[in-house]
């Protein structure tokens, strides 16, 4: 007999009724699989109990009292009682001491859960009035906190601590006096808070609240954030008049976000019902748009494509889906001819991938989030976490709880340099000389991972040549950071206190011409330590849009077919098995390259999808004058943008609610994207139009592709997709339906997915050293008449160009104008204070904005985010000197001229 | 009177003092524990019925057995010299006079539990106790008694009553908010820092080298049946001579007062609070009782922590309530409804009361309350503060009904 039967499960009377739980459950949680109503107002379901409210008391038999259910461990044969007339008694008393503290008003509907439990426990009004008094706090832009709705259970503070790790509100006081509040007494938008919302899901009365009226829901879908590459779970609420609820609630048992939540995620997802979101088709004729139906669009569109084929090229989104995405690569491979197809990730990334490409075979993060919070040394470089991946940020602040250390290498201040272990401020540029010092403390030091480097590297002897030069002299004196910190930085690195070390780097890092070998470097001091591919370790660059990673993987790149395949014969005859053509065998252009073909007339024809070039490419003024070039530009997207108004056809396409599909986010993990609501107006699922597209194209061609586009769903396409690459071969929409997202590679459906890379091999066998070089500082120095240095950057508040974010209410509220980030010294010398107008100008062009006068930047240094507010945007400034390697734009430094203008 | 153990030094010169200690007999209890086995000495404290003297009266060596056997990491012992409770102030004396009984008290303790790591929470007020205390600890560090296996961490309250409950004092010990948390799991199981950790009074565990030196049946024979050893009763209010007494566990509260002098002030006694301000009153008729544990709960009272509140029948009960329930008030910590809540509003309808502006059916909305939210909190500082409300006002009930006019 097997004697753990017993301890497996539980079994419990509860009101007369039998339950069994599992060891380790609650008498609440019997109480709540009975679906019996007991009250529980500070009980979050997914957090620990609280234990403040004392509403879920019962009666137990043998046990003395009353004990509360949410903190009293279930136990074999317990009879358990709600209805007992102590238990009933005592909690009526005590629910009608919290309703006391609330003074009831037609905007407070009800105390949700509160109010309904009174009702229950026939208590009409209160015996006492409440004892304090407060103004509503509606200094936020989404939510208010009322403090007289509030019961003081204390859930909203947890969320904002334990779940968030930010801080920014808490009980104060104590006794009678304490309240919900934020440090200084202030109002909440004078805290930290950065409106993540975690408390607002979690209230259980309301007292905070969003703004909007509350709407009646209809349905919940579960799907997955659109705007970074974190891929948070969400759930969107459909109310009955078809429209999503303004807040999203999270999803606890995401395994990438574990129900955390940004400011973006949870209140961003208006954008969908924009007023200007476009609905039906649109022709260009006589200079005027014309709206027309699919047809016509189409075959407009067919008709100028058809006439370019090879002289073509196509911009897929990093935003849409790895269906979208599979399709518009297939459709510029197969039918039009070319590899001239590419994403965003040239803006961004391409130095990282391209060097891990080179160091490694892979471009992916090596690691999972769950590395980042097993790790025990964390080194963020060039990233602003907490602005631009909010939820890896908490990740960050969760290790650092468990000891980890932080150390943080960047010009800028940005908010987690303020709890770092150690902070590291380059001069802009010189990063190379900074890791190369660093690598070379690991080695003189003998902190070296020998073993490592013996078994599963190659070229260090070269390499340990070229860090001749790095000493820690030189580099103090090249970088301006001591010699003691940079020692310090590679010796935790190295041997952290406890498990392994993660290197993160973001943009600031690899927007620079010599981003490849910055990127570079950073390898290089992964291999040396060898702090990859074992857990609580590994590689990150941290991705920008919610599908960069599944872009790629895709095939939306020049370079390589879906999966990283390349264009080797045996590789390309199995595609034109599958494909009945083709794909060309030449590498194509990566963007940067498309829009100077523009101007030589090399490429005519452009196909955009869900990218606004004209906002985001470097020098827009020149960009401008390239894409008058074309002769045909088709363009795909939600909303009509610089790019799209110079479109001949516009496509309009379904947004993220609309349609099925999936993302894959910087851990590597597919996820599924729902359809929640039905596409605006005529809009269509961008693999839809594509498909629609090529048919029409290949039939002006002669080209034969009857089967190819025929795909009834995206969930069809996915299969195709994974067909084709191997480390998809075992992902479904079915499988990822019934088990959640899973990481690649997942080469088989019994695979479990993988949660670290590089455990046994590098995809290249052995991973290579490349010396990296410091080269010039950047291609743009200032100088007497563009004395200042310009940063480029993102914004909490807002997503990329802001297309998105833009039209979302609350978050322009929160971030309404283009901010220039200057230092007090400099404000002293210009005289100008915060909030003074400004105008910033470089060789390229010039803005208007508003300074913020901060010690976040350096002397001589310029912070200006790229979103585009009130008609400015940075990359008027900046500079398209590419790093030649990988091509990316050097976003990150360019020289400036500040002016104070008078105001209007 | 019984033999002095406790305070046996307080009268000597520079009793604080490493070198007196030893001269005194002090650390020899530590060199016969060391050469014992820690079940032996966990047993031989069982044996003494030495029960927790902080306030709950649990029996220290069942406490100590509960630490989980298999346990691989680290066991805390911490000291609690918080002593908030209103009429208490034995462990300040203890501090101040006695320190390296605490210490040598803490190193046994520690080796019966297997801890290697102790920590003394001191009152903040206590400014004198701590300059004292770690004086000692850095002699004894000189001495090589501490630090050879057993290190102590002194660390200083800011001044809230509620540090003063085991779960409250070990979240202030980790750096949050002094709250107490929800029980299980106990301390015993789930305490500092996440580890198995012992929370026992000063008082306690300067108990442990006499019961060391001189056995378990010795000392048990000090007290009552259920109770062993004598206990330091901090004696206040209307008495002769207020101050700290050693007596035995067996004591009756008639004798107590009588040791201190008698009632004072009109010389006529008309209640008296047996074990600190959370302990219900006793009317003068009643206090033939044995001050013991068990003794005072018969009585429908407690021990507490032996803090001694003499009234004479001067002393108007409903004034002293409302001092009582403005203590509360302010200290409860706010964690649950029904304390947050119920101390504000009886702090403030005791206040009404007080002056004439209550009404007759105050008192029994106070007793209904009160009564309701008895035992449904997370921590006992409520049960603590229902303890006056009720027994003022039911064995008072005329001098409040006099003052309620309406
Ligand atoms: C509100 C409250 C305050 C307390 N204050 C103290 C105190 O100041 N000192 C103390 O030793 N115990 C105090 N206690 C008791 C402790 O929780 C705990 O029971 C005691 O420290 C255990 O030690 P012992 O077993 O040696 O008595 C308090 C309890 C409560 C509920
Ligand atoms: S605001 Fe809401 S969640 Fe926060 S303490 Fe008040 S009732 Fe609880
Ligand atoms: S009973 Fe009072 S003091 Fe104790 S935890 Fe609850 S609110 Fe805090
Ligand atoms: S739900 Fe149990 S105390 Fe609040």
């Amino acid at each position: 007999m097997n004697v753990n039967v017993a301890a497996e499960r539980m079994k419990l009377t509860v009101d007369g009724r039998t339950v069994e739980v599992r060891p380790g459950a609650t008498v609440l949680d019997a109480v709540n699989r009975l679906e019996i109503a007991l009250p529980q107002l500070c009980k979050d379901h997914d957090r620990a109990p609280l234990g403040a409210c004392r509403t879920c008391l019962v009666h137990v038999e043998g046990v003395r009292g009353v004990p509360a259910a949410c903190h009293l461990p279930a136990r074999d044969g317990m009879v358990v009682s709600t209805e007992h007339p102590d238990a009933v008694r005592v909690r009526r008393g005590v629910l009608d001491l919290t309703l006391s503290m609330l003074t009831p008003s037609a905007e407070r509907d009800g105390f949700g859960q509160l109010g309904g439990a009174a009702e229950r426990h026939e208590l009409a009004r209160p015996t006492w009035t409440p004892l304090h008094q407060a103004p509503i706090d509606g200094s936020k832009s989404f939510f208010v906190l009322d403090r007289e709705a509030c019961i003081l259970c204390g859930r909203c503070a947890v969320a904002c601590d334990d779940v968030q790790h930010i801080g920014a509100i808490a009980l104060l006081g104590r006794g009678h006096a304490m309240k919900v509040g934020v440090a200084r007494g202030g109002a909440m938008a004078t805290s930290v808070c950065t409106s993540c919302g975690q408390c607002v899901a979690t209230c259980p009365t309301g007292a905070l609240r969003p703004k909007d009226a509350a709407a009646p829901i209809a349905r919940r879908v579960e799907t997955t954030c659109p705007y970074c590459g974190v891929g948070c779970g969400i759930e969107l609420g459909v109310r009955t008049d078809h429209r999503l609820a303004v807040m999203a609630d999270d999803v606890p048992v995401n395994r990438s976000s574990e129900g955390m939540l940004c400011v973006k995620g949870r209140f961003g997802t208006g954008f969908v019902h924009a007023r200007d979101r476009i609905r039906t088709p649109r022709v260009r004729r006589d200079g005027r748009w014309h709206e027309v139906g699919w047809d016509e669009a189409l075959d407009a569109a067919a008709d100028g494509l058809a006439r370019h084929h090879g002289r073509f090229g196509a911009l897929a989104s990093a935003k849409a889906t790895n269906e979208d995405a599979y399709v518009i690569q297939k459709f510029v491979r197969a039918v039009m001819g070319t590899n001239n197809v590419d994403h965003c990730t040239r803006l961004c990334h391409s130095p990282s991938v391209e060097a891990m490409l080179v160091s490694m075979g892979s471009g992916a993060t090596s690691n999972s989030y769950q590395d980042y919070e097993e790790a025990g040394c964390l080194m963020v470089v060039g990233a602003d976490a907490s602005a631009n991946h909010p939820v890896i940020a908490i990740r960050f602040r969760r290790a650092m709880k468990r000891g980890a250390k932080l150390v943080v290498v960047n010009p800028k201040r940005v908010e987690l340099c303020d709890q770092a272990d150690l902070w590291l401020q380059p001069r802009p540029g010189t990063d190379v000389m900074l890791f190369n010092a660093m690598a070379r403390v690991i080695v003189d030091e003998g902190l070296a991972d020998a073993d490592f480097i013996a078994r599963r590297t190659e070229g260090v002897g070269a390499w340990h040549t070229s860090l001749s030069e790095a000493t820690l002299e030189r580099a103090a004196a090249v970088t301006g950071v001591s010699a003691e910190h940079i020692a310090q930085a590679a010796r935790w690195y190295a041997r952290p206190p406890v498990s392994g070390s993660c290197l993160i780097w973001g943009m600031g890092i690899t927007q620079h011409t010599n981003g490849i070998h910055n990127a570079h470097a950073l390898l290089n001091l992964s291999l040396v330590a060898g702090q990859l591919g074992r857990a609580g370790s590994g590689i990150s660059p941290l991705r920008g849009q919610n599908n960069v990673q599944g872009c790629g993987d895709s095939g939306c790149i020049p370079t390589n077919l879906p999966g990283y395949q390349k264009y080797d014969e045996p590789t390309l005859r199995h595609f034109e098995r599958e494909w009945g053509l083709r794909p060309p065998a030449m590498t194509g252009k990566v963007v940067t390259e498309m829009v100077e073909a523009f101007l030589s007339g090399e490429i005519q024809a452009m196909y955009v999808v869900g990218e606004n070039p004209l906002l985001s490419e470097p020098d827009l003024h020149h960009a401008e004058k390239a894409f008058d070039q074309l002769d045909v530009l088709v363009v795909q997207d939600l909303f009509m943008h610089e790019t799209a108004e110079q479109a001949d056809v516009f496509l309009p396409a379904a947004a993220f609610a609309e349609k099925e599909g999936t993302f894959t986010n910087s851990e590597r993990r597919v996820q599924r994207v729902r359809k929640a609501i039905d596409p605006a107006g005529d809009a269509r699922p961008d693999w839809w139009i594509t498909a629609e597209l090529a048919k029409r194209v290949a039939r002006r061609l002669g080209r034969d592709v009857s089967t190819q586009f025929a795909w009834r769903s995206a969930s069809e396409v996915f299969d195709e997709l994974a067909r084709l690459t191997p480390f998809l071969g075992g992902l479904s929409h079915a499988r990822l339906d019934r088990e959640g997202g899973l990481q690649w590679p997942c080469p088989t459906a019994d695979h479990p997915g993988t949660r670290f890379l590089y455990g046994e091999t590098f995809p290249l066998g052995k991973a290579r050293f490349i010396p990296a070089l410091q080269t010039a500082e950047a291609a743009e120095l200032p100088d007497p008449d563009f004395p200042f240095l310009l940063n480029t950057g993102r914004l909490l508040y807002h997503w990329h160009g802001g297309t998105l974010t833009r039209r979302v209410e609350g978050l322009m509220e929160l971030a309404p104008r283009l901010e220039v980030a200057i230092h007090p010294s400099d404000a002293r010398r210009l005289g100008v204070d915060t909030g003074a107008p400004l105008r910033v100008s470089s060789r390229r062009g010039e803005l208007t904005g508003y300074a913020r006068v901060t010690e976040a930047v350096r002397p001589g240094a310029l912070f200006v985010p790229f979103v585009k507010l009130a008609d400015s945007a940075a990359n008027f400034l900046t500079n398209p000197a590419f790093d030649p390697a990988s091509k990316i734009p050097e976003y990150k430094v360019c020289a400036v001229r500040v002016e104070r203008l008078t105001a209007a | 009177m019984s033999e002095k153990i406790l305070s046996r030094n307080f009268g000597v010169k520079d009793s604080h003092t490493l070198k007196v200690y030893r001269e005194t007999g002090g650390y020899t209890a530590l060199a016969q524990a060391l050469g014992r086995e820690p079940a032996a000495i966990l047993d031989e404290v069982k044996k003494s019925n030495l029960r927790g003297l902080g306030g709950a009266g649990f029996p220290t060596g069942m406490k100590w057995s509960f630490i989980p056997k298999n346990h691989s990491g680290p066991v805390y012992l911490v000291i609690n010299a918080d002593e908030g409770e209103p009429g208490t102030f034995k462990d300040r004396y203890l501090l101040e006079r006695d320190p390296h009984a605490l210490i040598e008290g803490m190193i046994i303790a520690a080796r019966a539990i297997k801890s290697a790591l102790g920590f003394v929470y001191i009152r903040g007020e206590y400014v004198e106790p701590w300059r004292r205390f770690t004086a000692a600890v850095r002699e004894a560090y000189d001495a090589g008694y501490l630090g050879q296996g057993f290190d102590i961490v002194v660390h200083r309250g800011a001044g809230a009553y509620i540090c003063g409950e085991e779960t409250g004092l070990i979240s202030s010990l980790e750096g949050k908010k002094g709250w107490p948390k929800v029980k299980p799991p106990f301390p015993a199981i789930k305490g500092a820092f996440g580890q198995p950790t012992i929370v026992n009074n000063v008082e306690t565990i300067c108990c442990v080298p006499h019961i060391i030196n001189r056995g378990a049946a010795w000392f048990a024979g000090l007290g009552s049946k259920t109770q062993g050893g004598t206990r330091m009763y901090s004696v206040s209010g209307r008495v002769t001579t207020p101050g700290v007494y050693e007596e035995s566990c067996a004591i009756t509260l008639r004798e107590l007062i009588e040791r201190a002098g008698g009632v004072s002030g009109s010389g006529r006694l008309k209640a008296v609070v047996p074990g600190g301000s959370s302990a219900p009153i006793l009317a003068a008729h009643e206090i033939d009782v044995v001050m013991d544990v068990d003794g005072l709960r018969n009585a429908g009272t407690m021990a507490g922590s032996a803090g001694v509140i003499v009234f004479d029948d001067t002393v108007s009960i409903p004034e002293a309530l409302m001092v009582v329930a403005r203590f509360y008030a302010h200290e409860s910590c706010g964690q649950c409804t029904p304390c947050r809540e119920s101390t504000g509003w009886i702090y403030k309808m005791c206040h009404r009361i007080v002056e004439g502006k209550g009404r007759k059916d105050d008192l029994d909305t106070i007793l209904d309350v009160a009564k309701r939210g008895a035992g449904t909190t997370i921590c006992a500082f409520y049960d603590g503060a229902v303890g006056p409300y009720i027994s003022y006002i039911e064995k008072f009930r005329g001098e409040f009904e006099a003052l309620c006019q309406r």
